[in-house]
């Protein structure tokens, strides 16, 4: 589920045995639905409207962007099970992640070409979103915990909840707050925002 | 033999994942975490967030 600037939401939900894309402007909403797919999630949209998200089945998926009414696929080289598309910013610049099996990557894509987003030493990593100065966060897994994680020009920085075993960074605005969910000590899940990152990598 | 050469193996290799993410710059500390719970919900998760801080989940 993202938001833009506009407050235009995007998201997903099951109806039957489909799942369906969706938008919602506050008083609206539109089905986004891939032609002859059952499943189709919207996870990111920028300020010009255009969506992110992955379609498929519930089984396996592969990228997309929606812009001006077309799906374009999105695919970077290797054989996944899931491709999913999760953020854009307002320069067309896409991130996302790519499954298959244990074997979980981030990517960025920008105008046909794809790059690899890693957390060094990480054993999974998925990026979610990109904010409009190119800082992209995620989280990355370090057994038995779970990270956030910024990345710009290249750098990656931790972002961990105090505490925490688990920190999943999801989203990040232009104003630099990040916001996500960390467990406590019984495994409960809480949301979060923070202040904004400052003295980046 | 053969045990311990693999056990010793893999705990440099774990070792070394360690120290290679202890490496990497951690900001937590620069940061002020706000949490943000849904009055009576069990669980929650933020999926969000724009620049006029509205949040969705």
């Amino acid at each position: 589920m993202a938001i833009n600037n506009l407050g235009l939401i995007v998201g997903q939900a099951l109806k039957g045995t489909s799942e369906i894309g969706f938008t919602y402007d506050g008083t609206t909403f539109a089905s986004i639905r891939v032609p002859g797919k059952s499943a189709t999630v919207a996870w990111g949209v920028n300020d010009a409207g255009d969506i992110v998200g992955g379609d498929g089945t519930l089984g396996a998926t592969r990228g997309f962007e929606l812009h001006n009414g077309r799906f374009k696929l999105l695919a970077p080289s290797g054989d996944y099970v899931y491709v999913y598309a999760t953020g854009i910013n307002n320069s067309g610049k896409v991130v996302g992640w790519t499954s298959a099996g244990l074997d979980t990557c981030g990517f960025f894509y920008f105008q046909g070409k794809y790059r690899s987003i890693v957390f060094p030493g990480s054993t999974e990593t998925e990026a979610w979103r990109i904010n409009d100065s190119d800082i992209a966060v995620g989280w990355y897994g370090l057994p038995p915990s779970i990270f956030g994680f910024l990345l710009k020009n290249g750098k990656y920085a931790t972002i961990a909840h105090p505490g925490s075993a688990y920190t999943l960074v999801v989203g990040i605005n232009n104003a630099g707050q990040t916001v996500g969910s960390y467990t406590d000590d019984k495994f409960v899940y809480h949301g979060f925002v923070t202040s904004p990152v400052m003295g980046l990598p | 033999m053969r045990r311990w050469v693999k056990t010793t193996i893999l705990a440099a290799f774990l070792s070394g994942l360690t120290a290679l993410a202890a490496a990497q710059t951690d900001i937590s500390a620069q940061l002020t975490f706000t949490t943000i719970d849904v009055p009576g919900a069990g669980i929650t998760v933020i999926g969000d967030i724009n620049d006029a801080g509205d949040m969705v989940g």
